[in-house]
């Protein structure tokens, strides 16, 4: 199994997908910075700021990246015509699936991991100044969280990449997942809770709002969600022509 | 030149293309009509609450189409006419054909303005349908021909922008680059008009293809020469180094 | 010797098409098995049902004297194949391509891809992105790849394609060498029936998903018919005379004014005699051998003559 996950990370070497995950994760902290350096925006609270930052991430930018990257992982053995190759090796295509799902998870960790640092660094340039340690070990909780809940979410993209074998029907299901989220996390509808695309977004707005967000329903629809789209996805995987 | 845009719309059928600009034109305003749909609203009973109510509606899909999905849909579209010839391997053949390359240039460009119509036109055809069927009236003429002249001016704002993701899907030759180009886009543009379109918003050419909603529904004031310096100069700009590269590059 | 790959009624469904039909495809322990088809017959529809990478409609595969099946996927560390265009990451260099296979094929000597690229021929560009490569330089990366974990088995679909003379002569050369020194067991497909013609022990030819012939390569020569091949200036005079006055129906116009006479062929004096008697010209007489692509040709019913 390690040599699987080792021979996908190197996949990824000087391919746009591990750049694409950095800028990802810190574009949002630039753009902050520079607005508030030119607008000249009086001291936020480190709370204001990175709720400001988190949401838009969160709401706009991450359904559509993670499911970028995800189509990215499966459909190249199709667009680079490897699959003949990496379907014949004398490995069950369940590990392979596998295989490739954990990199993808280390990929959206990295994006994570790259925006809690982004916004950390950019609030000190900012205000020369660190939150208090509470607060940052609640922060990092709940976007442990949310990062898991992301995991149970991305089974869907990949099922739609498998299916269609190419990049484009992926970004789709990221916008058609932004639209859901964005309506989703508003509190039009009792519904909301369990929108499996909602948990990521409720997990961080947990960290804000604490005592307005209920997750039991997030946490039941994030695995139910990630049991049953797993299930297709390893059916479909392993039943599939390769072509 | 007719033969070359016919062959670019040839090269769309049975592609996935057609089905996401359809799909990208009623994403809005279908969401919009099964929440409504499933809120049951029956607060709204005279006529002219519910035209007024529709009025603001129709503004709302228009600037959260625009805000939200256009920039990536367009980039896809872009990056996917110009960057299918490297991955199905057919930039040998066309490339090699008597017809010059910046006629080929030309063509796909026409051929993603055109796409770029279509996406617009389901998108007002389904917002009204929609909005019709819930509400069952619709707004008044004077209404729907400012949408209309709005959404034209939309429409020529976008084909301004259009050369930047050409650039990117001809220098990168694969849709990754400009589907990102476009999201990053797209989340500039939302907190740049987040309140409104103040006039640092007004420099950034990405939210040009949106301040005529704002400008014209909202009255938002917008500062005619920079408005236009900046398409100017972006559209210049990038046309220029999209056709300088398209016309020096190797072909292999 | 055993077997190394045994099919049993091996079909293919697409859906309303038909790709292969009750295949029985036997190839013994060092065989280079020379798979022939035109386009569409079936050929690569049938490597990827061996390889497993689509499911056959109905019918099973032996391989090695195993039953292959999603439970058997260890049998598949002793095949190596190339199956059409070899894919690879365009972005990696031919050593990092190369990695991915070795370490995903479970082989712990990290030499083996040196030594595989030497054999193929390219070790000069080991460090060279293979998105930088001509097509030939894939081709034989494909087959670098193919061997690079010692297969006892190896699948070849087109192996030349792409390739100069002088690669092709060495790719033919080295598929000998292996055959003969590692007892290594080929399965080629081609479409070079003279390139299968100088290295194959064994011919299988499909024809629309059906399995035509299977035959020694030995046998195929003893069946392969003599003939009498007579270029003359006016073809029709040529055959009314060989059935008019000689008796001669055996025969066929194989091109114009080619006559091939398949029948009296220790009579080829008197043929001759006869037909300059009656004011022809003969331009070429001899006795020749059916080839594999006339063999070939005529098992498929692609025969171009006037009268057979």
């Amino acid at each position: 199994m390690l040599n699987i996950i080792y021979c996908e990370i190197l996949k990824l070497k000087k391919s746009y997908i591990i750049p694409v995950a950095v800028i990802g994760g810190m574009f949002m902290s630039i753009l902050f910075e520079l607005t508030s350096l030119v607008f000249k925006e009086s001291m936020q609270t480190f709370e204001q700021y990175s709720s400001n930052l988190e949401i838009p991430n969160i709401v706009v930018l991450y359904t559509i990246l993670f499911s970028l990257i995800a189509g990215f992982v499966f459909s190249r053995e199709f667009t680079d015509r490897t699959s003949s190759v990496i379907y014949t090796y004398p490995i069950s295509r369940i590990k392979i699936f596998i295989g490739k799902l954990i990199t993808i998870d280390m990929l959206i960790s990295l994006v994570y991991l790259v925006k809690v640092i982004s916004i950390y660094f950019s609030y000190y340039i900012l205000n020369h100044m660190l939150p208090e340690s509470t607060f940052t070990m609640n922060y990092l909780k709940y976007n442990i969280y949310s990062l898991i809940a992301q995991f149970l979410i991305i089974p869907i993209p990949i099922l739609v990449t498998n299916m269609s074998k190419n990049l484009i029907l992926p970004v789709i299901y990221g916008i058609v997942g932004t639209v859901v989220t964005m309506i989703a996390s508003g509190k039009m509808f009792q519904i909301n809770d369990y929108v499996p695309l909602v948990a990521p977004y409720k997990f961080i707005m947990k960290t804000y709002i604490p005592n307005l967000i209920d997750l039991n329903h997030s946490v039941l629809s994030g695995i139910v969600c990630f049991i049953i789209s797993m299930i297709i996805c390893i059916y479909q995987y392993n039943k599939d022509d390769i072509v | 030149m007719f033969n070359i845009i016919y062959s670019e719309f040839v090269k769309l059928k049975k592609s996935y293309i057609l089905i996401v600009a359809l799909f990208s034109g009623c994403v809005i305003s279908g969401t919009i009509f099964i929440t409504d749909m499933l809120r049951q609203r029956n607060e709204l009973v005279s006529l002219t609450e519910r035209v007024s109510f529709l009025e603001g509606r129709i503004v709302d899909i228009d600037r959260m189409s625009a805000l939200f999905i256009y920039n990536i849909i367009f980039s896809l579209i872009a990056a996917y006419i110009f960057s299918r010839e490297h991955t199905d391997k057919t930039a040998n053949t066309l490339y090699a054909y008597s017809a010059g390359r910046m006629k080929i240039f030309f063509g796909k460009f026409i051929t993603t303005c055109a796409l770029i119509v279509f996406v617009y036109l389901i998108q007002v055809l389904t917002t009204y349908l929609s909005l019709y069927i819930e509400w069952g009236v619709l707004p008044s003429a004077k209404f729907i021909s400012a949408d209309i002249k709005v959404n034209i001016c939309s429409i020529l704002l976008q084909f301004l922008l259009m050369p930047i993701p050409i650039l990117i899907a001809n220098i990168t030759r694969n849709i990754i680059v400009p589907i990102v180009y476009g999201l990053l886009g797209d989340v500039m543009v939302g907190l740049l008009l987040g309140a409104g379109a103040n006039i640092y918003s007004q420099f950034c050419p990405l939210t040009l293809p949106i301040l005529p909603f704002y400008h014209y529904h909202k009255g938002d004031p917008i500062d005619i020469v920079i408005v236009s310096g900046s398409a100017i100069i972006t559209f210049s700009v990038f046309m220029l180094l999209c056709m300088y590269h398209y016309s020096k590059v190797d072909i292999d | 010797m055993g077997y190394i790959l045994k099919t049993y009624n091996l079909t293919k469904n697409f859906k309303s098409f038909l790709a292969v039909k009750d295949l029985n495809m036997n190839i013994k322990q060092g065989d280079i098995y020379g798979f022939l088809g035109e386009n569409g017959a079936g050929k690569t529809t049938t490597i990827r049902m061996i390889m497993g990478l689509i499911k056959a409609t109905s019918g099973e595969i032996e391989l090695f004297s195993e039953k292959a099946s999603k439970q058997n996927r260890n049998l598949l560390q002793r095949i190596g194949s190339m199956i059409e265009y070899p894919g690879f990451y365009p972005n990696l260099t031919a050593g990092e391509n190369l990695e991915i296979h070795r370490r995903m094929m479970g082989m712990q000597d990290k030499n083996c891809i040196m030594e595989s690229l030497k054999i193929a021929g390219i070790q000069d560009v080991k460090n060279k992105k293979v998105k930088e490569f001509s097509l030939g330089m894939k081709q034989r990366l494909g087959i670098a790849r193919a061997i690079l974990h010692h297969p006892e088995f190896l699948i070849l679909d087109e192996p030349t394609n792409g390739l100069d003379p002088s690669g092709i002569k060495e790719i033919r050369e080295l598929i000998l060498d292996l055959c003969h020194t590692q007892g290594i067991t080929f399965l080629i497909s081609s479409h070079i029936l003279s390139e299968i013609q100088q290295m194959a022990t064994k011919i299988g030819i499909i024809h629309e998903g059906k399995l035509l012939e299977e035959i020694e390569y030995d046998e195929l020569q003893k069946r392969n018919r003599h003939y009498i091949n007579i270029k003359v200036n006016d073809d029709k005079k040529a055959s009314f005379i060989l059935e008019q006055k000689l008796n001669i129906s055996d025969y066929v116009i194989w091109e114009k004014n080619n006559l091939r006479v398949y029948e009296n062929l220790e009579k080829a004096s008197e043929i001759n005699k006869i037909l300059v008697s009656n004011d022809l010209r003969i331009d070429e007489l001899c006795v020749k051998a059916d080839s594999l692509e006339d063999y070939f040709l005529r098992l498929t019913g692609n025969v171009k003559s006037v009268k057979s």
